[in-house]
């Protein structure tokens, strides 16, 4: 997840990446898909590359205007962060324990876009964090074995990358302070935060700071001079972005002036949280720290007083990633456990947005009679309701015990939702929230749901005993139970104009109820497989049911004679299972 | 081979016909929906819900160098985060036993299509998919000749001939030309341009407006047109009411956000004035 002008935050769903606009209060998702989940993200500077990288460790570049796709890439192992220089000349990603600084590529369309520039070693385990220095020319990443390194993009003469060690866990972050013109434009303190809370902060000591200033002068010209004989090919890049601004001509980089630098131990502070950092950012411009924990606490910190400017639980589950935007003001929150997205302003100490998903998957769904709202319920016993223009969700209603089978809106604005902890209930989507409660008299798990069209009657469907309830919306009294079907009720529907309800059952048949007769059997069609679907078409013509073969059949509804049928089986056939593969027992299909 | 290894076992768990009730639109247990024309029965189109292979059920062929005695081995369990939540019991010295599923599989549980007919929905593992026609431009011209030209659509306009501007755009059929034309469209002569269309363009023209109104801050000017259409042509979506269904149900809903919002605002304000004029009220009867 990560934050790039300031108001739109990108966030990784699976292996799609969410656009969320945080002033508009949109969301949209680009069309490019990952191959499989998506590990990180990185967006240029200039907003027109986005990098995404799987958990395949097969990159995308990818136009992020457009959401074109304009390379594909594996790297050799494991990345676990990629992350693009501010000059926008390179991107550094983490492979295993080492880290790789790749030349960024155009928008061009190229045979081979990425090109090494150079390979960091030096690291005891797997790479947690990469930073770079304000001016693209100093790289700092962090391992899983505490320790901290620092090397020069370029190669600087007689320089050695230098290595902090303090932490006793894995280093979580690793951050630069801002270079302020009052340091003398030299690099004066970095942060490390490590796994088991504690942060370290070191200073920067120049030996040659004691020194006049001809000296220094002249040892800047002499390595300056050193760095444009050794840098080669990649320096006619970095002299390029020295002439866009980004670095001014008469300042030397830090590549430079680390060669006279001394690290030493200036600071230690401790969160006294209990629990494992897990998430940490720094946004240099404002010296703000946010840490996230492992119990949903997160903290802000100003730096390098590190005094703590709030401290708030958001929710019980662990934060993954954390971001701050531009300005400092917003905080953005990730929990992916229980699909948790929020954004914090933290000087008004209110949510700009707070979405989270259903906790394990959803069920059902349902549109609105206009088309605005999508109803959708979940397995987490919850219903959500979502506007389709900005995809956001609005209300969620928390009042089942256990997974929403089926949900439908009737012709006000009433939504109701049946679930298997044996209960149909109605919401009200002025109040939002639930009004109403039909239960059987029989505890049983309801499996389907219709409302008739002029929303008075409401019917639901079970798994066990396979009768079908019907209830009065007004006043929640059960009216009539249906009896004959004898295999579990997979889907009722109710004919748009006429007052008849079909109903689909896995005992093969579809019966066809006129519930205003009292009398009389129900219209019985057979079919040869049991059926799971079925539904009318809007002026109530035809009917069409879905059996377990595959098949789809098109009835006349007048004299229930089939009218066409459908084999969808070799249609919808394709992609293997790799469980089914265990289980028949025949892993591979061998030759002899 | 059993029923549940075949890969040709899948079937359709919910259906769906779409607004007009030409087409169906089924989606099972499988990583396909599926859209059928009714009459003729053919397969309209196929859409793969995920092409995420952390899902199981999307690769047609499973390669054998990532499955292993005990199960599909994770490609990315290597020292990562993944690495401390280890699937081995504390203590245990042979791998896990039981046949969990590691993965989720791919499919749909239900399908829906909206009522204004331009998008429809899939619940499937991933979540909420929403399809819609709105968002890419769809080049679908009608009736073209060589005269209908976006440059003689600007001449037209140029030359103040509104209603052939426009009918040529909407000959054209792209979104941005239309709205373009709609825009530059005077307040005042919308009944004139409005009744020149004839009625075979109109339900594309109540698309075109009811999309352009939803973020357009001219708000009366394309209620008018919304007005002037259902005025100058409402005997005939009257008589053909069925082909006109989604064009109406798209201008509502399009009416219905605008009102939304403009209720809560006006609500708020009447509600502030209210507290201001009480206040003022209560200060002067103190005073």
């Amino acid at each position: 997840m990560y934050t790039s002008s300031g108001n739109v935050l990108l966030s990784p769903v699976s292996n799609r990446v969410q656009v969320v606009d945080l002033l508009t209060h949109t969301v949209r998702t680009l069309s490019c898909e990952a191959r499989s989940n998506i590990k990180t993200i990185a967006l240029s500077p200039d907003d027109r590359l986005l990098i995404i990288i799987d958990t395949e460790n097969h990159a995308m570049l990818v136009n992020f205007h457009r959401s074109v796709v304009l390379h594909r890439f594996t790297f050799k192992r494991n990345v676990r962060i990629c992350e693009f220089s501010p000059c926008g000349a390179f991107f550094a990603v983490t492979c295993g324990n080492h880290v790789q600084i790749w030349h960024s590529p155009g928008l061009r369309r190229e045979f081979a876009p990425f090109v090494l520039h150079r390979t960091y070693t030096g690291l005891g385990d797997s790479v947690i964090s990469v930073q770079w220095s304000s001016d693209s020319s100093v790289i700092m990443a962090s391992s899983r074995s505490g320790t901290v390194r620092i090397w020069t993009v370029q190669t600087v003469d007689s320089f050695e990358p230098v290595t902090l060690s303090g932490h006793k866990s894995s280093v979580v972050g690793a951050y630069f302070e801002k270079i302020t013109p009052g340091s003398g434009g030299r690099l004066r303190k970095v942060y490390t935060v490590s796994n088991d809370g504690s942060l370290v902060s070191w200073n920067c000591v120049y030996s040659d700071e004691t020194k006049d200033d001809e000296q220094k002068k002249e040892f800047m010209d002499a390595s300056s001079s050193a760095v444009n004989f050794f840098g080669g090919m990649g320096n006619e890049l970095f002299s390029s972005s020295n002439k866009n601004g980004l670095l001014s001509d008469n300042t030397t980089s830090q590549a430079q002036h680390l060669l006279k630098a001394k690290w030493e131990v200036s600071a230690r502070h401790y969160f006294h949280q209990d629990t494992e950092v897990t998430a940490t950012n720094f946004s240099a411009a404002n010296n703000l720290l946010i840490v996230g924990f492992a119990s949903g606490i997160f903290g802000l910190y100003e730096l390098p007083s590190m005094s703590n400017i709030h401290t708030l639980s958001l929710s019980n589950q662990v934060i993954r990633t954390v971001a701050i935007n531009d300005t400092g003001e917003w905080l953005a929150f990730g929990c992916p456990s229980t699909q948790q997205l929020l954004v914090w302003e933290w000087r008004s100490e209110t949510y700009i947005i707070k979405q989270r998903g259903h906790a394990y998957g959803m069920r059902c769904m349902a549109y609105s009679n206009d088309g605005v709202v999508v109803a959708t319920g979940g397995e987490d016993g919850s219903l959500k309701l979502w506007n389709t223009s900005s995809g956001f969700c609005y209300c969620t209603l928390k009042s089942h015990t256990a997974p929403i089978t089926a949900c439908v809106f009737t012709n006000s604005s009433v939504v109701l939702s049946s679930s298997l902890d044996g209960t149909v209930r109605a919401h009200d989507l002025h109040r939002y929230r639930n009004f109403r409660t039909y239960t059987a008299p029989t505890p049983c798990q309801f499996t389907s749901l219709a409302v008739d069209p002029s929303g008075e009657v409401v019917v639901a469907g079970t798994m066990d005993p396979f009768h079908i309830y019907t209830w009065s919306m007004q006043n929640g009294k059960l009216l009539d139970i249906l009896t004959g079907h004898v295999g579990p009720v997979s889907e009722l529907k109710f004919h748009p104009t006429r007052g008849t309800l079909a109903s689909a059952s896995w005992d093969g048949t579809v019966k066809i109820w006129d519930l205003y007769k009292r009398e009389g059997e129900p219209e019985n069609i057979k079919h040869a497989q049991d059926v799971v679907c079925c539904a009318f078409r809007p002026d109530g013509k035809h009917m069409v049911t879905g059996t377990i073969g595959g098949l789809l059949s098109v009835w006349n509804v007048e004299d229930c004679k089939l009218l066409f049928e459908i084999d969808g089986k070799h249609d919808i056939a394709g992609g293997e299972f790799f469980l089914f593969l265990l289980r028949s027992g025949l892993p591979f299909p061998t030759l002899y | 081979m059993t029923s549940d290894n075949n890969a040709s076992a899948r079937y359709f768990t919910s259906v769906c016909y779409s607004a007009d009730g030409s087409c169906v639109l089924a989606g099972g247990n499988s990583k396909y929906i599926c859209i059928y024309e009714i009459s003729q029965q053919i397969l309209v189109k196929k859409f793969q819900v995920s092409f995420n292979r952390s899902l199981d059920g999307i690769l047609d062929e499973l390669n054998s160098k990532n499955l292993a005695d005990g199960g599909p081995i994770d490609v990315n369990d290597d020292s990562g985060d993944e690495a401390d939540f280890s699937a081995n019991l504390p203590g245990a010295r042979r791998g896990d036993d039981g046949s969990r599923k590691s993965r989720v599989e791919v499919m749909t549980s239900q399908v829906a299509f909206s009522s204004t007919g331009r998008e429809w929905a899939a619940v499937s593992n991933e979540g909420l998919h929403v399809y819609s026609l709105d968002d890419d431009m769809i080049f679908d011209p009608i009736s073209l000749t060589e005269e209908i030209t976006p440059s003689a659509v600007r001449s037209n306009l140029k030359n103040e001939k509104y209603s052939v501007a426009l009918l040529v755009s909407l000959h054209l059929n792209e979104f941005a030309l239309v709205r373009e034309v709609l825009e530059e469209i005077p307040y005042g002569s919308i009944p004139l341009v409005v009744k020149s269309i004839g009625p075979e363009h109109i339900e594309r023209l109540m698309q075109f407006v009811s999309k352009c109104m939803l973020d357009s801050p001219h708000l009366e000017f394309y209620l008018q047109f919304c007005l002037e259409m259902l005025r100058a042509h409402g005997l005939h979506m009257e008589k053909y009411r069925n082909s006109f269904m989604r064009a109406f149900r798209s201008m509502h809903r399009s009416v219905q956000i605008h009102h939304d919002e403009l209720k809560r605002v006006c609500d708020e304000n009447r509600y502030t004035l209210d507290v201001v004029e009480d206040q003022t009220q209560i200060t002067l009867d103190r005073k």
